[in-house]
């Protein structure tokens, strides 16, 4: 099949949701191709911190003026996945003294509101901080849903009349004369080939931009860092709060809905599909939680996330990239490699991605003739008519443990290009509680197939694969509540199944 | 709000939910797991909503006594209730009911007229509609003169055994009976007993979401009784709720030492009888009934096993079975007119288990499920304490009245 | 108070175990805390293995790891353990032991097939021994954790014909798990009669959702045989799980019956005060914890899930006695269908069934241990779970009182 298209976006995560979105308001004509889900890679695998800054203050100040201001604008179009949390800097008498002098001189450089409050007063508004800390400052940290954003970004694109499709690999860019002419990609499952003729690609993969690259046989200096996260299975804050001290692993503690995640590690990784996380990798997240929140490590820990970070190292001369160590860099490869039509963003922040989508759509509008400016910083994106049973008690709730109702699997199922477990998942919330999907995966599975949504085969694979992908995430963290937790679930699915391949 | 009452233990097994009385009558009421440890998740976000749902909660703790994982969740209900106070629809009448020992005062001192309130028949249409009750709900009626006032009046022994008798509302006003057996058979063995001041136990104002008034009722009664308590006293409770109550409530909702002291000298009647069992076991003559035994939800919740049960075995001639199950009353829950039909439904399938044995007589440790009982079977309902102290009296005493309530 | 018997556990192996003990004349205390793994665990009781023969792939397993439960007692015992255990059920919820010894073929809700031994009496056994059987399975409408559609769609893949009706149950709870569904049946169950008249034909058998009632599950399912004249089957679904309800509360009012002392909802420790023998119990109850004390002890807590296994990031903690526990540590990424060695934790006993250090020596005189404490076995991969509990709780409890005696 082939189709016909303007954009070609290769890749489900914030940047690229948000590139079909920003293409979409410019009446661009764009089809998004995504491997698994959207979701699946770093953007889904993060803290989910709608950032003001202050984590940047003091190494890149600039940065964090950028940040600030991606933050503001944020809170105005896409408040529907933001949770104005709030965060703290909180500083333990241990950690460097002059560091948080230089940090309020560039807050105040840069205009970013920090306010200072007593350590009492911050023990009081979060009492899992350890009483170590000596220093505390407010800032306008937030959360931010990843996974609402996407999609909300994917749903505002496609009510303008985008596409997007997922488990869909691209194998080959159509290259002619030096332009990209379209590009080949196949169903994971089914092997079926699509065929898309356009005028340009952006290739926003995150972890994989380099696969993509050497498609067009382009070479992208690029190295791999690993970031796991503990997520603990309740809200142990209401605020992000970061410990105030130059940027290093396990910083921070993120609520986010009901749970809160701790992180991060910073490992460096040769393969890009390497998100399995290590014993001592959790072992010593345990220990960095310590100083800061000295009960956090005795709580329930549901799952580990594990996250890979593309960092862009560029040769020192020649390139044509921008400004590279300002987290991200839009790259025109016909300028840089010969190759025209072609465009790769990468690196960034989940805060910047809005930015980063700007930047490389105005390249692409220039290189396709386009003259109409961004306006994703002004348009508001509306939010998934999804959770809304958080707010209220769903007693028939599929998943109970999120509130996720039959209405959301069914708004979730229609929206998805194909109903599969992550989707599913990551747009609905669908285990991700405590119990793991323990009642809700075999629960949520049988609806879709009582729905007409799932034949009885892919009911059933629906139910191994989420049972997979959660063990994935609980295999690092076997210990307590957790592993009782696994030991229960097991019990009760051999239970309904019987044995394998029946 | 850091995690409580154990909600990071919960599995979502479910048992808890298999374990509720009132989810398996009550068509409206989600159940233990979904108030408790599912709501209480979403509540530890400060944006986290109100349910007015925790009000059909009957704080019986089947859920919390049947949880592998220690998840507290009745007292998660608790606190989930005491935050949607306001949403209240009763508040006055449930405020009300929540100071017993003042409606006590009040009814032994006028129980001619109290008596006609709630037992004749215009005084009861009258009483249920200014209270918002079940216009066939069973009040009990007050006794001429409170078991305090008729201890007041006994001389003491000169044993240097003692003891502290924490009354209870419904002994003291509705039942002296039920106090005077225990002090007759503590006299068989040689053990006097003491009646400090004190008030309710503050069970029906926290079961209601007043913790904080309930608060003010616990701690009159911790400073009333940790004299006692320092000079070496045990506390003996003959109703099982004020029983738990001091022994788990005080020490969690107080969180002062002192509670938890008072807390830890506190036995149940049964259970500090059968320490003396075979003391015991000498006075008791033979008897021919035919028993049935309901232990009170708020009896299986102190882990004692079950020695009233042990207790009326020892007893010559006497068949005893046991029944498993809650009779729905809690308390006041019965009475009031949105969930008598629950409480009713409840204690059906009960009544079923009971008559299912054939029994002459029940037996059971809590007045207010001597009330349902009664109410919804046509047999005589009587205290342990006061069977064991017919028996201890010697020849053949008669079967007893039948606890009868005001009607 | 002062028992023969004091057993920490009152799972399958907890009251096995108690009521070997009352039926032996002895005094005997239950401690527990809370309700055991019955409730969400199927209610098909399975000896060894998910072929035919059980008690040949006892021998295999017993044969190939000298360290399963199983190698601990002989053909002889076992069957004694479970015509005992069989026994012990008939007041209350009758199970029956298959007449030819083999296991039956039961149906999944996910349509699988799977062998299990011990069915109740009244299951109209064999779902799926005969192929050619008519076979209606119902589900419910408004029941979301079972689709007899998904059940046969599935069956019929492998060869079998059944058909498959849904009706609405008509209980109108705001919960609906299945004991609410039970519950609901318990009081009405004439209307389902009633609802089921139109889609009941041209059967022998009618396959429901294991929700059948839980206090009135008998007299249910005999109006149902009653009003078609067929037989009844029921499939496990998600907790709670109606068939283990029952089992439980079979069992614990047999145990009552029989003068047991059952101390409910709080964890005991032990007090290991005394060197080579335990004496006492200390359950941590409101207000004080409680004493209680024996001859002798059996540990029947269970293990990771049943929470006799305390696993903690460093180390396996065994929470009763802190006995030491073999540990068994990789783990396979298939989550479902994978290897995880975790499971095979667990306490190592002597042929008296009393547990034993690495060293091979007796920890304490007077314990004894029994079922999913036990190491050695996984009983979700092996199908071996109700099987070793009754078995190794009858020989603790008979050890426990050849030593009393």
């Amino acid at each position: 099949m082939i189709e016909e298209v303007d954009v070609v976006v290769i890749g489900g995560g914030a940047t690229g949701a948000g590139t079909l979105w920003d293409l979409a308001l410019r009446g661009i004509d764009a089809v998004l191709i995504e491997q698994h889900e959207p979701g699946y890679g770093t953007s889904g695998r993060n803290h989910g911190c709608l950032h003001s800054g202050g984590r940047y203050l003091v190494k890149d100040p600039e940065l964090a003026l950028e940040c600030y201001r991606e933050n503001q604008i944020l809170r105005q179009v896409a408040g529907a996945a933001i949770e104005d949390t709030g965060g703290l800097f909180a500083h333990i008498k241990s950690d460097e003294q002059d560091y948080v002098r230089r940090w309020v001189d560039n807050a105040h450089r840069i205009g970013l509101p920090v306010e200072e409050v007593s350590a009492t007063e911050a023990r009081n508004m979060e009492p899992i901080l350890s009483s170590e800390v000596d220093r505390v400052f407010t800032v306008p940290d937030a959360a931010v849903d990843p996974f609402d954003l996407i999609y909300m970004n994917l749903q505002g694109a496609v009510q303008k009349g985008a596409r997007f499709m997922t488990e869909t690999r691209v194998k080959e860019l159509l290259i002619r004369d030096g332009r990209v002419q379209g590009v080949l990609a196949e169903d994971i499952r089914t092997k079926e080939v699509h065929e898309f003729r356009c005028r340009a690609v952006i290739n926003a993969a995150g972890p994989w931009v380099g696969i993509i690259a050497s498609l067009a046989g382009i070479s992208l200096e690029l190295t791999y860092g690993k970031g796991s996260l503990l997520v603990h299975a309740t809200r142990l804050a209401q605020r992000q709060i970061n410990r105030l001290r130059s940027p290093s692993d396990g910083d921070v503690l993120m609520p986010g809905k009901t749970v809160c995640l701790f992180g991060t590690t910073d490992i460096h990784i040769d393969n890009p599909d390497d998100t399995v996380t290590w014993a001592d990798e959790v072992k010593s997240l345990i220990e960095m939680e310590r100083p800061i929140f000295p009960d956090l490590p005795e709580m329930r820990v549901l799952r580990t996330v594990t996250g890979v970070r593309p960092l862009y190292t560029p040769g020192a001369a020649g390139t044509a990239e921008r400004d590279a160590n300002r987290g991200h860099a839009v790259i025109n490869h016909g300028a840089r490699d010969g190759v025209g039509g072609f465009f790769t963003i990468m690196g960034g922040k989940l805060t910047t991605y809005r930015l980063m989508a700007e930047q490389v759509v105005d390249e692409v509008a220039r290189e396709l003739g386009v003259t109409v400016a961004c306006k994703t910083a002004e348009t508001p994106l509306a939010g998934l008519s999804i959770g809304n049973a958080r707010n209220f008690l769903e007693t028939k709730a599929i998943c109970e443990c999120e509130q996720v109702t039959e209405d959301d699997l069914l708004t979730a199922a229609i929206f998805l290009d194909k109903v599969r477990s992550g989707g599913i998942r990551r747009m609905t919330r669908l285990g991700l509680g405590p119990c793991q999907g323990t009642l809700c995966i075999w629960r949520g599975a049988l609806y879709l197939y009582r729905k007409g949504l799932l034949t009885d085969q892919e009911c059933l694979t629906f139910i191994e694969e989420s049972l997979d992908e959660r063990w994935k995430g609980n295999r690092g963290v076997l210990w307590g509540d957790q592993i009782r937790q696994a030991e229960l679930e097991r019990g009760i699915y051999r239970g309904i199944y019987g044995s394998e391949g029946d | 709000m850091l995690p409580v009452n154990g909600i990071e233990h919960c599995l979502k097994c479910s048992i808890c939910h298999a374990a509720c009385p009132v989810a398996r009558a009550n068509p409206n009421y989600p159940g233990p797991k979904i108030l408790g440890p599912d709501r209480g998740r979403f509540m530890m976000n400060k944006s986290g909503k109100t349910v007015p749902e925790v009000e059909w909660c009957t704080n019986c703790q089947r859920c919390e006594v049947a949880c592998p994982h220690g998840v507290e969740t009745a007292s998660l209900i608790r606190a989930l209730k005491q935050e949607a106070l306001h949403e209240k629809k009763h508040y006055w009448r449930d405020l009300l009911m929540g100071y017993p020992h003042i409606l006590g005062q009040l009814g032994t001192a006028f129980s001619p007229i109290a008596n006609f309130m709630l037992g004749s028949p215009i005084g009861r249409s009258m009483t249920a509609q200014m209270m918002a009750l079940a216009p066939d709900s069973s009040l009990p009626a007050y006794a001429g003169r409170s078991f305090q006032s008729w201890h007041r009046g006994q001389g003491h022994t000169a044993s240097s055994n003692k003891v502290v008798y924490f009354v209870g509302c419904f002994a003291n006003y509705n039942r002296p009976e039920i106090g005077q057996a225990l002090v007759a058979l503590l006299k068989l063995l040689d053990i006097d007993v003491i009646v400090p001041k004190q008030v309710c136990c503050g069970v029906p104002l926290l079961s209601n979401g007043f913790r904080d008034r309930a608060l003010k009722l616990m701690s009159y009664n911790v400073q009333n009784l940790l004299p006692y308590v320092k000079q070496g006293y045990s506390i003996i409770c003959s109703c099982p709720s004020c029983g738990l109550a001091l022994k788990k409530e005080y020490g969690r909702e107080l969180g002062t030492s002192e509670a938890a002291r008072v807390g830890a000298a506190v036995y149940d009647s049964s259970e500090y009888l059968d320490i003396y069992g075979q003391a015991l076991e000498e006075h008791l003559s033979a008897q021919s009934w035919r028993l049935t035994y309901h232990q009170p939800c708020h009896s299986l919740a102190q882990g004692i096993g079950t020695p009233s049960l042990s207790l009326l075995r020892k007893i010559p001639g006497v068949q005893v079975s046991f029944v498993d199950g809650c009779c729905g009353q809690s308390g006041t829950y019965g009475l009031k007119e949105e969930k008598s039909g629950v409480s009713r439904q409840i204690g059906r399938q009960l009544i079923e288990a009971i008559t299912d044995q054939k029994p002459d007589l029940v037996a059971t440790d809590c007045g207010t499920c001597s009330l349902q009982l009664s109410r919804l079977s046509d047999l005589p309902v009587e205290h342990p304490l006061v069977l064991l102290e017919k028996a201890a009296r010697g020849a053949a005493a008669g079967l007893g009245d039948r606890y009868r309530p005001a009607v | 108070m002062r028992y023969d018997t004091v057993i920490c556990g009152a799972g399958l192996a907890g009251i096995t175990a108690a009521l070997v003990s009352l039926s032996h004349g002895k005094s005997t205390a239950v401690v527990a805390r809370g309700e055991s793994s019955l409730y969400y665990m199927s209610g098909y009781l399975d000896l060894c293995g998910n072929g035919d023969n059980p008690w040949n792939a006892i021998d295999d397993l017993a044969h190939a790891n000298p360290a399963h439960p199983f190698a601990l007692s002989d053909a002889k015992e076992k069957s004694e353990a479970l015509a005992f255990f069989v026994e012990q059920t008939s007041p209350g919820y009758p199970y029956a032991i298959p007449v030819d010894s083999r296991n039956h073929l039961v149906p999944t809700c996910t349509g699988g097939i799977r062998h299990t031994y011990l069915l109740p009496a009244n299951a109209g056994a064999d779902g799926l021994a005969d192929r050619g059987r008519r076979v209606r399975a119902i589900g419910f409408t408004d029941y979301r954790d079972y689709s007899a559609q998904l059940m046969v769609d599935r069956l019929n893949k492998k060869g079998y014909s059944w058909t498959a009706a849904e009706v609405e149950s008509g209980c109108s709870k705001v919960s609906q798990t299945s004991i609410d569904l039970a519950s609901y049946l318990d009081d009405d169950y004439p209307a389902l009669i009633d609802k089921l008249r139109p889609v009941v034909k041209d059967c022998d058998c009618l396959v429901f959702p294991a929700v059948l009632g839980f206090k009135k599950h008998r007299v249910i399912v005999e109006a149902i045989r009653d009003a078609f004249g067929t037989a009844v089957f029921e499939v496990p679904t998600l907790p709670p799980s109606l068939p283990g309800m029952r089992l439980s509360s079979a069992l614990i009012s047999r145990l009552r019956g029989l003068g047991g002392d059952l101390f409910w909802g709080f964890p005991a420790t032990a007090d290991n005060s005394a060197g080579d023998r335990c004496t006492g119990l200390i359950v941590d109850t409101p207000g004080r914890p409680r004493l209680i004390e024996g001859e002798n002890y059996i540990l029947a807590t269970g293990g990771i899930a049943g929470g006799g296994a305390l696993v903690e990031r460093e180390r396996i903690r065994e929470r009763v006695f802190g006995l030491p526990v073999e540990t068994y540590g990789t783990t396979d990424e298939r989550f479902l269908f994978g290897e995880q060695g975790f499971a095979r934790s667990g306490i190592r006993v002597d042929s008296d069934m009393r547990p034993i250090g690495p060293d091979g020596k007796i920890i304490y005189k007077n314990l004894f241990c029994a079922g999913r404490a036990l190491a050695g076995y996984d009983p979700f991969t092996e199908y071996d779970g109700a099987g070793v509990a009754i078995v190794t709780g009858y020989q603790a409890a008979l050890a426990a009182i050849r030593r009393w005696d």
